[in-house]
């Protein structure tokens, strides 16, 4: 019976885990489209981008518990889901894992390139330790900018997918994320 | 049609110049020991400076021939530009400062000199975000002479007080950062 109800939905921590990290995502893509444009004498222009780095260091920290949980937690089992649904949703999680884990350190690479720490909520440094070539930090610039919004995109289908399940297959797919 | 124009305009004042410049003796910058510098106003309490790292060019000196035949073209790699601080260097490298995805280079040609050996005014055509204006600004010569290495070099400065918005840059930073200086520390080695 317990076991049966354990395979129903994804273990607390991963839940938890999982709906903290997709505010972050949120959070970050939008502060990263919005700081960009920020004036000079927006209050903003010197709070927000020393915020925007302390999350993305969050961010790759949860996106590697949720990926130790991964592996560590069996995930629930559907019996609905045809084989291509099942395809597309991993190659989706594989982007999604993958965007979390190196867009932050797209970003590390090119704030720390002329030798600044990266101060994390004031409290403390994460050390530049890369030194790399001015091909380098551009390309990490570029990956920065387009993998962003490409990843942007790839949550809609994320989250698409999900809803689809739920209001249109109406299968467990959402609420095994949920309760 | 606009850059054929430009290419033969550029072709027909070489050619108009060309003997008056092959009477002076040229000298190739030597990077590594020329400095262009930027200074501005940090919200009227402080200053903040950088340079640009990468900068090429050619000059030709020779006081003895007279005033006309002292000449200068430098060209600078803008996105080479340094303020040893990287999040502020990338957004001076962006659409809102430098703009180096789309002009990477600015370009200084010298038109006229007014002076001696020890210096003078110095105009010319100054290329900075693809728009170019005649411009004038102090130069001084800081020496001259034989070095260790069998070479004979020349060095100068010049700063030349820049009205960001001029050129197009007109991102707000300020009333007190309108004003850009640019130090141009020069040192050139004869060619041979």
């Amino acid at each position: 019976m317990t076991s049966e109800i354990k395979k129903k939905s994804y273990s607390l921590s991963t839940k938890l885990l999982h709906w903290l990290i997709a505010g972050h995502m949120i959070g970050l893509i939008v502060s990263g489209w919005w700081i960009v444009d920020l004036s000079f004498y927006s209050s903003w222009y010197y709070y927000a981008p020393s915020l925007h780095k302390s999350f993305g260091a969050v961010v790759f920290l949860i996106g590697l518990l949720l990926l130790l949980n991964k592996f560590r937690k069996r995930p629930p089992t559907l019996a609905g889901h045809t084989n291509l649904e099942k395809l597309a949703s991993k190659f989706a999680h594989f982007l999604l894992f993958a965007s979390v884990l190196t867009i932050p350190i797209s970003g590390y690479i090119f704030t720390t390139f002329t030798g600044q720490n990266v101060s994390i909520f004031n409290t403390f440094n994460i050390p530049a330790v890369f030194v790399t070539s001015e091909k380098i930090r551009d390309l990490a610039i570029e990956f920065h900018i387009y993998a962003s919004y490409g990843i942007a995109g790839v949550v809609f289908v994320h989250a698409g997918g999900a809803l689809k399940h739920h209001f249109l297959d109406k299968d467990r797919t959402l609420r095994r994320m949920l309760w | 049609m606009n850059t054929i124009l430009k290419t033969t305009a550029l072709g027909v004042s070489l050619l108009l110049t060309m003997p008056v410049l092959a009477q002076a003796e040229s000298y190739t910058i030597d990077p590594s020991h020329s400095f262009v510098k930027f200074e501005t106003s940090h919200l009227g309490v402080s200053k903040l400076s950088g340079r640009f790292n990468n900068i090429a060019g050619k000059l030709r000196y020779d006081p003895a021939v007279g005033e006309e035949s002292q000449s200068v073209e430098v060209s600078i790699d803008t996105s080479s530009l340094d303020t040893n601080w990287a999040d502020r260097d990338k957004h001076l490298r962006s659409g809102d400062f430098f703009n180096v995805a789309k002009f990477s280079n600015a370009t200084f040609k010298s038109t006229k000199f007014n002076g001696d050996a020890s210096g003078g005014t110095l105009t010319g055509i100054l290329t900075f975000l693809g728009v170019s204006k005649n411009i004038e600004f102090p130069i001084t010569k800081i020496g001259e002479g034989k070095d260790p290495w069998g070479g004979y070099r020349v060095g100068f400065e010049g700063i030349y007080k820049m009205t960001r918005k001029d050129f197009g840059m007109d991102f707000n930073l300020g009333p007190a950062a309108e004003l850009v200086n640019v130090t141009l520390q020069i040192e050139a080695i004869k060619d041979k």
